[in-house]
C-alpha cells in the first residue's frame, strides 16, 4: 500500500550546516497491515508519521500510495489524495474546544465532498458505532481524556480513510483507557483498515503485526 | 494615596516598557483627543462663550418675516420698530441701525474704505458698553442728513491715531463730510459687522415709508420678560399693525431670537454635526486601543494571575489596570492639547470669510476642561474593558496553562464587540460624509445662472458733494465702461447694483405690477431688483432669451423700459417671447422716500435666471432696469470680463477708476470664482472635515478589523492546524477567517445602517439636493466599508493559510 524510497527529512541550521530527522528511509506497508513505530524520542517518529499523513512536504526521496506518486503531486492533488485515504489520531486528541462532539465529528466531511444530509447520516452512523449518541452536544471539556481520545478516532476514521495514522494515540490516557482505544484500533484492524501508530509502548506495540525501530532517523 | 503612587508608578513602567505599544495608543489618542478639542474650541468660541457684554442673554436681535410672500428672514422698518420700541414694559433700551461702508479720512491722509454703521442713540445702551474715551450718542446728535458726530472703534484709534488721548473732538472725512469725533469704543467692539465708525442713522421719520425694510433691529429685555412674551406681544402689535397699514403691512410679521442664537444661526448645525463627527472617530479610536489593550491583557495573565494569587482583590486589579489607561489617556490628552492649538488654527483658515465670532475662539478654561474631561473619560472608556476582562481572571487555570485558558474566548467575544461598534460607528460616519460629500458635487453642478470664470467684480460707491447729481452718477459709470471696454484684455464691463450671489451683502427686493392690473398692494409681486449700467449681461454671459439687452437710447430722456428673467416672464406673462412688448409698473421704496414709478415700464428683454443670494436658493423673479432710468444709485458693483487671469486686472480697474476721480476708491475687490466658492465656504469646510474624519474612521476601523483578525488567527494558530490535518486545504483556512471577520463586521453594517438611518437626519438640514436618507449612499458606502474590511481580512486570512499544520500543532 505504501513504499517509501530513500525517503529524507533535514532541518537546514546556522552557518549553512543540516540536521537530518530522517536519513534514507526505504519502508513498505502492506495493505491490512497495523504496524508499529517505536524508537526514542527524537528518532524520527512522529516525522515519518506527519510525512505519511502529508501534513509535512519539505522532505526528499519516493512517496508511493496505491498507484498515487505523493513526491510528484502538486500540493493540492495531495490534500485531495489525503482527504480520500488517510485519517489521523493525535497524542493530545486535538478537538476544536467550542465545537460539541458532533460538530468535531462533522470537520472533517466538511472538508471533503459530502452533502449535508450524507454528513449527518455518517456523523449519526460513527457516534451510533463508537456508542457516544448520548455525548453529542456535549464539548470537549466535558469529556474525559479517554472519550475525548475516543471522539478523536471516530474523528479520524469518520470520512473512511484506508489508512490510519495514530501518533502516540494513549500517551495522554491511563491505562485502562489506553486499552480500550487499543482494542478499538485492534477491532478497526480486523475490519480491514490499515494502520500505523506511534507509540513508546510495548503492550500497544503487541496489538499490531509490525514494529519498526528508528533510532537518529535511520530505521534500525 | 500610596498604591495609587505604586500603581501609577508600575503603569509608568509598563508604559515605558512597551514603548511600541504606548506610541500607538498615544498617536491614536492624541489625534482623537487633539480633533476633538480643536473642533471644541470652535464650539466653545462661537456657540458656547456668551457675547462679550453684561447680560447678553437679555440682549434680543428682531427680524421680520412674511411667510406669505416666502420670507423667512428680513430686515425690519424703521417705523415698525418705532411702534415695538414704546413697550417700555418689555424693553430696557431698543436700537435701530444700519450697516455700510465708507470712505474714511483724517489729517488729509489717503481715505481707506471703512466698515459703518448708523445706529440710534439707543445702541450702545442695548449692548451696555461704554465708551473708553469721550461719551455715546445722545438724541441731540441725530440732525438727521449729513452727520455731525461719530465714535470710532479702538483698532482705528490705535492704528489710524497712534491711540492719540487728545481724540476726542478731533475732526475727520467721512465720505467727504467733516465729522467730529465723540467717543472711542473699548478693544473688541465692533458690532455689528466689523464696524469701525459708528454715526447716527440720519433717519427721517417724516418721509421714512413703512415699507423700507432695511434696518437692523437689537433690545435689550427687561428682567423678568423672556423671549416667548416679547415675541407674543411684538407679534400682536405687528397683527395690529396689518390691519392699520394694510398697503405696507400686509403679512408681516416679527421674529425674534437672542442676539447671540442670531450671530451663529447658520454655522451652528455644521458646528455640531462635527462635533458629533469628530466623536465618533475618537470613539473608534478607543476602541482600537482597547482592542490593543485586551491583546496585551492575554499576554498579561499570568502577571494578573500571580497578582491575584499573592493577595490583590479583583478591584485592586481593576484599579491597577484603569490607571495605566488612564495615565495612557492623559499622555495621550496632553499630546492631543499640543496638537489642537496648530490644528484650531488650521480650522480657522480654513473657515470662509464672514464666519461669524472667529475671535472668540481660542484655548480658554472651558476648553482645557473638554481636554480634561475628555481624555479621563477615554481613558475609563477604552480601559474599562480589558480592566474588566483582567480583574475576572481564573487565577487557577492561567497559572496551570501558562496563560492560555477559556478566558481568551471571553476576551475574543469582547473585542468582536468592540470590533462591531467600530464597524458601525465608521460607516455612520461615512454615510454622512458620503451625503455631504454628494451635496456638495450637487451644488457644484447648480448653475448659477452666469459663467462666472474670468470675471473681476469690485465695489465703488461714489462720494462728495458732486455726486449728489444723480446724472454725475449715470455719467460716471457710463464713462467708466467706455473707458474700460478699450483696455486689451477687457471683454465686457458693467455693472449692477445687485450681483448675483450677494458679494456686496446688498440685496434689494421691489414688488411689481404688470399692466391692467390695479396698483394695489394685494397685485404687487415680489422680485429681486437690479438697477444695472454698461454691458452687465456680457460680462456676466447671462443668456439673452428674448428680445434685447439695455442700449443707449434707454436713457432718462427715453421710453422705460425693463428687461425680466425667465422666471419672471414664465409666471407672469406665459413665456420669453410672450413678455416682449409687455408693460409693468414698479413698486419701490428707496432711502426714505416712496419710489412707486407712475409709469408703466415696457419689457424689452427677457434673459436667463440667476442664483441671487446663495447657490442653494432659487433665483425667483428679477427685474433689470438701466442706471440711466434709475438714476439715483452711486453705489454699482463692477463686473468686468477678461480674457485672462481677472485678478490680474485689479490694478487696471483701480488705475481707471481714479482716472476719472482720484478720491474713489474701490474696494472688496475680487473674481467671481471667489465670489462662487466663498458662497460654498461653510459646507466645503464641513465637507472635507467630515470627510477627513471618516476617512481617519474607515482607516481605524480597517486597522481595527485587521488587528481582531491577527489576534484572532493568532489564538486560533492549533486550531487551523487541527483544521488542516483533517483535511482543510488553504481556500477553507482562507474562507474560515474571513468569514468570521466579515460576519462582525457585517453585524457592524447592519447595526451602523440603523444608526445611520437615524442620525443622518440630524444633518438633513446641511444637504442640498439629497435625501438624508439617500438610496445610493446608503448601499455603496457598506459596499466601500465591506470592501476594506476584506482586505483586512484577508492579510491574516492569507497568514492563517501559509500556517504549517506541524508547527501549528506543535504548539499545543
Amino acid at each position: 500500500m505504501i513504499t517509501l524510497k530513500h525517503l529524507e527529512r533535514v532541518y537546514p541550521l546556522a552557518q549553512g550546516k543540516f540536521f537530518y530527522v530522517l536519513r534514507d528511509i526505504n519502508l513498505d506497508f502492506a495493505e491490512g497491515e497495523f504496524v508499529s513505530i517505536m524508537g526514542p524520542s527524537g528518532a524520527g517518529k512522529s516525522t515519518l508519521l506527519h510525512i505519511l499523513g502529508m501534513h509535512d512536504h519539505a522532505w526528499g526521496g519516493e512517496y508511493f500510495l496505491g498507484e498515487a506518486a505523493v513526491h510528484q503531486l502538486k500540493p493540492k492533488a495531495r490534500a485531495t489524495l489525503r482527504n480520500e485515504q488517510i485519517g489521523f489520531v493525535f497524542q493530545s486528541y486535538h478537538l476544536l474546544d467550542d465545537l460539541t462532539v458532533y460538530e468535531n465529528l462533522d470537520i472533517p466531511l466538511s472538508y471533503r465532498r459530502f452533502s449535508k444530509a450524507e454528513r449527518a447520516g455518517m456523523v449519526a452512523d460513527t457516534l451510533d458505532r463508537f456508542n457516544i449518541v448520548g455525548k453529542k452536544d456535549l464539548y470537549p471539556r466535558q469529556l474525559s481524556g479517554g472519550q475525548q481520545q475516543l471522539v478523536g478516532v471516530a474523528r479520524a476514521i469518520i470520512a473512511n480513510p484506508k489508512l490510519l495514522l495514530a501518533d502516540e494515540p494513549t500517551g495522554n490516557l491511563h491505562s485502562s483507557q489506553g486499552e480500550e482505544i487499543m482494542a478499538l484500533f485492534k477491532k478497526l484492524n480486523d475490519e480491514g483498515m490499515t494502520i500505523i501508530q506511534v507509540t513508546h509502548s510495548e503492550k500497544n506495540a503487541a496489538y499490531g503485526n509490525r514494529v519498526i525501530q528508528l533510532r537518529d532517523g535511520w530505521v534500525v | 494615596m500610596t498604591t495609587l503612587l505604586q500603581d501609577l508608578r508600575y503603569g509608568l513602567r509598563m508604559l515605558l516598557k512597551h514603548k511600541g505599544f504606548t506610541a500607538v495608543a498615544v498617536i491614536a489618542l492624541g489625534l482623537g483627543i487633539g480633533a476633538n478639542t480643536a473642533i471644541f474650541s470652535l464650539v466653545n468660541g462661537v456657540l458656547l462663550r456668551p457675547l462679550p457684554f453684561p447680560d447678553a442673554e437679555r440682549i434680543i436681535y428682531i427680524e421680520g418675516k412674511n411667510p406669505a410672500a416666502g420670507i423667512t428672514e428680513s430686515n425690519i422698518s424703521f417705523l415698525d420698530f418705532t411702534d415695538w420700541s414704546q413697550q417700555t414694559d418689555l424693553f430696557a433700551s431698543t436700537a435701530a441701525y444700519w450697516t455700510g461702508t465708507a470712505n474714511f479720512g483724517a489729517d488729509g491722509a489717503e481715505p481707506e474704505r471703512v466698515p459703518r454703521a448708523g445706529v440710534t442713540t439707543g445702541f450702545f445702551s442695548v449692548l451696555g458698553v461704554q465708551p473708553v474715551l469721550g461719551r455715546t450718542f445722545v438724541p441731540e446728535d441725530d440732525k438727521g442728513w449729513p452727520q455731525s458726530v461719530a465714535i470710532i472703534s479702538h483698532g482705528l484709534w490705535k492704528r489710524r491715531f497712534g491711540s492719540d488721548p487728545a481724540i476726542v473732538g478731533k475732526q475727520v472725512q467721512m465720505s467727504s463730510w467733516p465729522l467730529t469725533i465723540i467717543g472711542v469704543m473699548p478693544p473688541g467692539f465692533e458690532y455689528p459687522e466689523q464696524t469701525q465708525v459708528w454715526v447716527t442713522t440720519a433717519a427721517n421719520l417724516r418721509d421714512e415709508p413703512r415699507d423700507n425694510r432695511v434696518w437692523s433691529a437689537i433690545a435689550r429685555l427687561n428682567t423678568g420678560i423672556d423671549l416667548k412674551q416679547a415675541q407674543t406681544r411684538l407679534s400682536a402689535i405687528n397683527a395690529q399693525l396689518d390691519k392699520q397699514f394694510r398697503e405696507t403691512n400686509k403679512g408681516w410679521d416679527v421674529f425674534v431670537s437672542t442676539l447671540h442664537e442670531r450671530l451663529v444661526r447658520e454655522i451652528k448645525p455644521s458646528l455640531l454635526a462635527l462635533l458629533g463627527a469628530v466623536g465618533f472617530v475618537l470613539l473608534i479610536a478607543c476602541a482600537n486601543v482597547a482592542n490593543l489593550l485586551l491583546a496585551r491583557g492575554a499576554a498579561r495573565q499570568k502577571e494578573i494571575a500571580i497578582r491575584a494569587a499573592m493577595g490583590a482583590s479583583r478591584t485592586r486589579v481593576l484599579r491597577q489596570m484603569l490607571t495605566e489607561s488612564v495615565l495612557l489617556s492623559a499622555i495621550g490628552g496632553v499630546a492631543g492639547l499640543v496638537l489642537s492649538i496648530w490644528l484650531t488654527d488650521l480650522l480657522m483658515s480654513m473657515l470662509p470669510e464672514g464666519a461669524p465670532r472667529l475671535g472668540q475662539i481660542g484655548i480658554d478654561y472651558r476648553v482645557l476642561a473638554f481636554a480634561l474631561g475628555v481624555s479621563a473619560l477615554t481613558g475609563i472608556l477604552f480601559g474599562i474593558v480589558p480592566a474588566l476582562q483582567a480583574s475576572k481572571l481564573d487565577v487557577t487555570s492561567a497559572l496551570k496553562e501558562g496563560g492560555r485558558s477559556g478566558e481568551g474566548h471571553r476576551r475574543t467575544s469582547a473585542r468582536s464587540l468592540l470590533l462591531i461598534g467600530e464597524v458601525a460607528l465608521s460607516l455612520m460616519l461615512l454615510v454622512g460624509a458620503g451625503l455631504l460629500i454628494k451635496s456638495f458635487l450637487r451644488l457644484q453642478e447648480v448653475r448659477p445662472g452666469f459663467d462666472a470664470r474670468n470675471v473681476l467684480i469690485a465695489n465703488l460707491a461714489l462720494q462728495g458733494p458732486k455726486y449728489r447729481d444723480d446724472q454725475q452718477n449715470v455719467e460716471f459709470f457710463r464713462q467708466l465702461k467706455e473707458r474700460l471696454e478699450v483696455v486689451p484684455g477687457v471683454q465686457a464691463a458693467g455693472g449692477s447694483v445687485n450681483l448675483p450671489l450677494n458679494p456686496s451683502g446688498y440685496a434689494i427686493g421691489r414688488g411689481f405690477i404688470p399692466e391692467g392690473r390695479p396698483l394695489t398692494v394685494d397685485e404687487a409681486k415680489d422680485a429681486m431688483f437690479s438697477t444695472i449700467t454698461g454691458d452687465y449681461f456680457r460680462a456676466l454671459q447671462i443668456p439673452l432669451l428674448s428680445g434685447r439687452t439695455f442700449e443707449s437710447r434707454d436713457n432718462a430722456d427715453g421710453p422705460k423700459v425693463v428687461i425680466i428673467n425667465e422666471t419672471t416672464a414664465k409666471r407672469y406673462f406665459g413665456s420669453p417671447t410672450a413678455a416682449i412688448g409687455k408693460r409693468l409698473s414698479i413698486w419701490s421704496a428707496f432711502r426714505g422716500r416712496r419710489r412707486d414709478e407712475k409709469f408703466m415700464r415696457e419689457i424689452v428683454g427677457v434673459v436667463g435666471d440667476t442664483k441671487t443670494g446663495s447657490l442653494t436658493g432659487e433665483g425667483g423673479a428679477q427685474i433689470y432696469v438701466p442706471h440711466a432710468q434709475d438714476s439715483q444709485w452711486n453705489f454699482m458693483g463692477l463686473v468686468i470680463r477678461t480674457a485672462g487671469d481677472p485678478a490680474a486686472f485689479a490694478r487696471t480697474l483701480r488705475h481707471e477708476v481714479q482716472a476719472l476721480d482720484k478720491d474713489q476708491p474701490i474696494y472688496n475687490v475680487r473674481t467671481m470664482d471667489d465670489v462662487v466658492a466663498n458662497s460654498l465656504g461653510t459646507r466645503r469646510v464641513s465637507m472635507q472635515l467630515f470627510a477627513v474624519f471618516a476617512i481617519a474612521a474607515l482607516l481605524l476601523a480597517a486597522i481595527g478589523i485587521y488587528g481582531v483578525m491577527a489576534y484572532s488567527v493568532t489564538q486560533r494558530t492549533q486550531e487551523i492546524g487541527i483544521r488542516m490535518a483533517l483535511g482543510a486545504q488553504k481556500s477553507d483556512v482562507l474562507a474560515l477567517v474571513i468569514r468570521q471577520g466579515m460576519t462582525l463586521t457585517l453585524i457592524g453594517v447592519v447595526v451602523g445602517l440603523g444608526g445611520a438611518f437615524v442620525l443622518t437626519r440630524l444633518i438633513a438640514n446641511l444637504l442640498f439636493g439629497v435625501a438624508a436618507t439617500d438610496p445610493l449612499t446608503f448601499v455603496a458606502i457598506p459596499l466601500l466599508l465591506l470592501f476594506v474590511a476584506l482586505v483586512a481580512c484577508y492579510l491574516p486570512a492569507r497568514r492563517a493559510a501559509r500556517l504549517d499544520p506541524t508547527i501549528a500543532l506543535a504548539q499545543s
